[in-house]
């Protein structure tokens, strides 16, 4: 938040801005406002469009199959966010405490981070498939009947563990480099205080590294609303019977399967406005109850 | 259609937004679309080779080439074959080439998504660019049949097949069954499959994937259109048809057969998976597509098994036919007279029974001309294949009847996804029978409600 100015050159800042603004513009707001615009028309793919006014907001709010996609994506990204953070917190302090073999565990644990989400997908596909799965003859054998193409839950659960697994290596990155910058004397005060160690990282740490916390909250609410996309496309398709079709698949669908790009944009401004909103929200919070120093 | 001034370039500019789609950033998603539905004036992509969109991947891909390399030696006609990865690939490009007016000159389309591509006005009958003397009534008329409308033959149809049920013998021979006499109904697939899961051969009886094909095999098999207006080919459909004897016996059994273990979901048009299972002995019997004798064939003998087909099982016992599926070639309509002259010639190669051949014995699809046929005949090819003799024979006794043309309507893609979705909750149990069909059947009038408004 610094007010100090590094340029007194408006042109020479305006120049090193301009690529970025260029790219923002045509990428992110022209299309921004397009799809404002566009949610307003019954607009297809070589068929004419037709103007409908809010009908589209209509038949999304009259959709009992929105309204369930929109609570499996809230109740999918809380998971997400509360799943990869409690892992991630957990094993970063396991990192930070260890003494030897630091540099190899780090790396075998942002290993899955560095794949691409469609390769994890994929990867996750053929571990639990439940017909040709690696694993699933070991997992049946402990009594669970390997069963996610038919049964919901199950389907759900899994693309979450993949979900998780795939975006730990990003917090445990930000996690260990946070907990990296904790002076020794803090540590050792606490130590020499007889704090446990459970309390040392609940008590002592979690407050101080709680900036990096609320950063990793926001990235992982993007990651859970968005980021999941290819996970869902390549495991379960949205299903079974929209057990996982979240908000993101389910625009993808209407989009780009059905071509109706009117309604598509209708649900991609409800999207924008809601993960908007939510941001704005955790902002405030955050504010309220994260350490910043000083 | 109303050709606005707009220059190529706007067009194509706004197109390509609209293909280009989704921007995923901090809780921003733009989907840029183009409010008006102008066409410039049709342009190839290419102006010195024609120009093909297909989905062939693989060895279908390789004998696609072949084909092509001899069509152009013996013509002297460029041609230039771009593999856009699957089905719906060429569509979204296609339609998104006829909307910017830049098109490919023939596009491979699936025949699920005819009526779609019907519906942009934007493509030439290809009876139109076929020369006045060829043999029209060559064509198997259990194939052509559902690619002519109003009596005109509107795309040239090229990789078509039925679904067929695919069985392990080894299998019905350990779990001692008579591998002679495969299920034909219902109702004898499922004591088949309880037999051979009691027996502990396999760990369930039977598998497909999720694709609304399947339901369309049981309907047609059963005689019955799934929707009304002859499934589309009689006008604009309204309803699909759930409340009748074929629908009710084809979910109970369907859920009969999951509840008791007996059905392997494989998941949603999932086809690799579906083989997979088949193939690793999961399940003894697969339903699958007709063009899928080799490979599978090759795979059984891979994992020491001895494979066999047999007929698309009944409902109960009558029998019908098949619906065909796979593809046909498109045209855009438009392009100038020289270009649609080498595009017919195109065509006609590919048509052709000495191509037929070639395209058969590379992929399973079926011949398509009855020349091809009486060769392959002749050759004593059915002979040293059963398989595809079985195949061949299901689809030469079909009746042709408005069930045996499968669904021709515009909103395809929801109707498939929306009957696929609401499978899973039939034969899974989250909903009763009676109720999931209801469900069903409003769900397909909203969307096919939705289309023709």
């Amino acid at each position: 938040m610094s007010t100090r100015e590094v340029y007194t050159d408006r042109l020479q800042a305006g120049v090193l801005l301009l690529p970025t603004m260029l790219v923002s513009l045509l990428f992110l707001y022209y299309p921004t406002v397009r799809a404002v615009g566009l949610s307003f028309y019954r607009a297809s793919l070589a068929r004419s469009d037709v103007f409908v006014g809010l009908e589209n907001y209509r038949r999304l709010a009259g959709s009992g199959e929105y309204l369930r996609s929109v609570l499996i994506s809230v109740l999918f990204a809380t998971c997400v966010v509360v799943g990869v953070m409690a892992v991630a917190l957990c094993v970063s302090f396991l990192i930070h405490e260890i003494e030897v073999g630091k540099g190899l565990y780090l790396v075998a644990v942002i290993w899955p981070y560095a794949l691409p989400p469609a390769v994890a997908g994929l990867v996750f596909l053929f571990i639990a498939h439940p017909n040709i799965g690696i694993f699933t003859s070991y997992i049946e054998a402990l009594g669970v009947d390997v069963n996610w193409f038919s049964n919901g839950p199950q389907a759900f659960v899994v693309v979450l563990i993949a979900a998780v697994w795939k975006q730990i290596g990003y917090n445990v990155i930000f996690m260990t480099a946070a907990l990296g910058n904790i002076p020794d004397s803090l540590t050792e005060t606490a130590e020499l205080d007889g704090v446990s160690r459970t309390q040392r990282l609940l008590r002592v740490y979690v407050p101080i590294i709680s900036p990096t916390l609320v950063f990793l909250v926001i990235m992982n609410t993007i990651y859970g609303f968005f980021g999941t996309f290819a996970m869902v496309d390549l495991m379960t398709k949205g299903g079974p019977a929209g057990a996982t079709n979240i908000l993101i698949y389910d625009l993808y669908r209407t989009a780009f399967q059905f071509y109706e790009f009117g309604f598509a944009s209708a649900k991609s401004v409800v999207l924008f406005i809601a993960v908007g909103l939510l941001m704005y929200g955790q902002f405030r919070l955050s504010d309220r109850y994260a350490y910043y120093g000083g | 259609m109303v050709h606005s001034g707009g220059g190529y370039d706007h067009v194509s500019r706004r197109s390509v937004l609209k293909a280009s789609g989704t921007a995923l950033t901090v809780g921003t998603v733009g989907l840029a679309g183009c409010s008006s539905s102008s066409g410039a004036s049709v342009q190839p992509v290419d102006q010195n080779s024609l120009t093909i969109w297909h989905a062939m991947g693989g060895t279908n891909g390789e004998t696609l080439q072949g084909l092509v390399d001899q069509f152009q030696s013996e013509t002297d006609i460029n041609a230039n074959l771009v593999f856009q990865d699957s089905y719906e690939g060429v569509l979204t490009n296609t339609l998104s080439a006829l909307d910017s007016g830049e098109v490919p000159d023939v596009f491979q389309i699936d025949s699920l998504f005819a009526q779609q591509v019907l519906d942009t006005d934007a493509v030439e009958p290809v009876e139109n660019l076929l020369s006045d003397d060829y043999p029209v009534d060559d064509f198997l008329p259990n194939v052509t049949s559902f690619f002519t409308i109003d009596d005109t033959l509107t795309s040239m149809p090229f990789n078509n097949s039925n679904a067929i049920l695919y069985y392990n013998r080894s299998a019905f021979e350990e779990a001692g069954l008579d591998p002679d006499s495969p299920p034909t109904t219902l109702e004898e697939v499922r004591s088949y499959s309880q037999t051979l899961v009691d027996e502990g051969v396999t760990d369930a009886g039977l598998t497909w994937p999720n694709h609304v094909w399947f339901v369309e095999h049981f309907y047609s098999v059963d005689g019955q259109t799934l929707l009304d207006a002859d499934n589309g080919h009689a006008g604009q459909p309204t309803t699909m048809r759930t409340d009748t004897d074929t629908a009710r016996s084809l979910y109970e059994w369907w859920h009969e057969m999951a509840d008791n273990g007996l059905f392997s979901n494989p998941g949603i048009e999932a086809w690799g998976e579906a083989t997979s299972t088949f193939l690793t002995g999961k399940a003894a019997m697969l339903l699958t597509s007709t063009a899928s004798v080799t490979g599978i064939r090759s795979g059984a003998e891979e994992n020491g098994f001895e494979v066999d087909n047999a007929f698309y099982p009944t409902i109960d016992g009558d029998r019908t036919g098949p619906v065909i599926g796979g593809a046909s070639w498109f045209v855009p309509s438009g392009l100038p007279q020289e270009r649609q002259d080498d595009i017919g010639s195109f065509l006609e190669f590919m048509g052709r029974p000495e191509s037929q051949i070639t395209w058969h014995k590379g992929t399973g699809y079926y011949p398509i001309r009855q020349t091809a046929v009486e060769q392959l005949e002749n050759d004593g090819w059915f002979a040293e294949n059963p398989m595809y003799r079985t195949a061949f024979d299901q689809l030469m006794q079909a009746e042709n009847t408005p069930a045996t043309k499968r669904m021709l309507i515009g909103p395809a893609r929801q109707v498939q996804t929306t009957i696929q979705d609401m499978s899973v909750e039939l034969f899974s149990g989250e909903v009763s029978v009676d109720e999931g069909l209801s469900e069903l059947k409003s769900a397909v009038e909203e969307e096919l409600n939705r289309y023709y408004s």
